[in-house]
């Protein structure tokens, strides 16, 4: 079973939210104090190259504040949440054909989902997976088992494996 | 390509955010460049071409009067002298010097000028000193003042005057110093 919010990932997640956060503040600090100190220095001759330094630094450390900020501290936050919300809660089984479905779902606040139809012996039935977990399901192949809490996909497995597994 | 398809997604803060921030410095360094009235020195020419921000460098690398920080150098035109324009020292062709002293009278100080000093009299008083001369063709700071336009047939003389109200020069009521006449000769020797 391939689990997508497995303890030691989650906590890596963890350690490189607060690095990166930690990283992005020290970057603000360091920013501010340069261009402080090149203000304190401003005299008639300097004055029009050092406005135009501390334009530069501050927006320079504002664009990589906001990717890194973006990116990395808000997505993964919001992944640690998601993956949060589902920890406890009851598991249940599908097996069958997955297609991924165009659709893509923005939650707000949270992660963003892809809608997955898996046609089981039962008939159709609608899942939602985590948009970047998406590649992994595809390269996994068709016929699966998901593992889901609340409709959301939290792991998976080949359904011949299982079908292994079983036999053993 | 990840990179970028994620820039082009945070493109509308990237933009926000570098124009908060160039507002920002830009209104900052409004008042860091800046000082209170009684250190700066504000110099008012009205000619045909001025280089401001250079002739105020010049005059600065020419030393500054004790308990001045910056002298700056601003355009102005006659439309100016009836508002609350506050200059310490103004460069004006005599036409404009004569409307003053018609229109507003009181705007500009009478001078004691030394002996040898040309200058602009009326009523038996001095009040401005004689800066580029139409025969001669010649002033201070030419590099970074056009006294006449190309060609004129006729040009005109350039008076360098002192506001009545200008804290810094030592012929008003409550002045704080003299800086104003020391810009005035100092100005008068650049590339003379």
């Amino acid at each position: 079973m391939h689990e997508f919010y497995t303890p030691e990932r989650l906590e890596r997640l963890a350690r490189r939210h607060r690095l990166v956060k930690r990283l992005l503040y020290l970057l603000a600090f360091a920013a501010l104090a340069v261009c402080v100190v090149l203000t304190c220095q401003v005299n008639t001759h300097n004055i029009y190259d050092m406005l135009l330094a501390c334009i530069c630094i501050s927006v320079g450390a504002a664009w990589i504040i906001i990717y890194f900020g973006v990116y990395v501290v808000r997505d993964g936050g919001r992944e640690l949440a998601h993956a949060k919300n589902l920890a406890d809660g009851p598991r249940e089984t599908v097996t069958g054909t997955v297609t991924v479905l165009p659709l893509k779902v923005r939650i707000r606040n949270s992660v963003t989902l892809r809608k997955l139809r898996v046609e089981t012996a039962k008939g159709p039935a609608e899942y939602s997976v985590q948009i970047d977990k998406v590649e992994e399901l595809r390269r996994a192949g068709e016929r699966l088992t998901l593992y889901t809490v609340h409709g959301y996909v939290v792991a998976w497995q080949r359904a011949e494996e299982e079908a292994g597994h079983a036999d053993r | 390509m990840r990179i970028v398809k994620n820039i082009w997604a945070q493109l509308h803060r990237f933009v926000f955010w570098a124009l908060v921030l160039s507002l920002l410095w830009s209104w900052i360094y409004t008042f860091v460049g800046d000082t209170t009235r009684d250190k700066k020195l504000i110099l008012c020419v009205d000619a045909y071409a001025l280089d401001q921000r250079p002739l105020a460098l010049r005059l600065e690398d020419e030393g500054l009067p004790a308990g001045i920080k910056m002298i700056q150098v601003r355009s102005f035109g006659y439309d100016f002298l009836g508002t609350e324009l506050e200059g310490d020292l103004y460069l004006m062709k005599a036409s404009i010097l004569e409307a003053t002293l018609a229109d507003t009278p009181g705007k500009l100080a009478p001078l004691t000028l030394p002996e040898g000093m040309a200058g602009y009299e009326r009523d038996g008083k001095s009040w401005g000193i004689l800066v580029f001369d139409p025969e001669t063709q010649h002033g201070p700071a030419m590099n970074y003042i056009q006294y006449t336009p190309l060609p004129d047939p006729e040009p005109e003389a350039y008076y360098l005057c002192f506001d009545a109200a200008g804290p810094h020069y030592a012929g008003n009521d409550g002045a704080l110093d003299d800086a104003a006449w020391e810009v005035a000769i100092t100005f008068l020797e650049i590339d003379k």
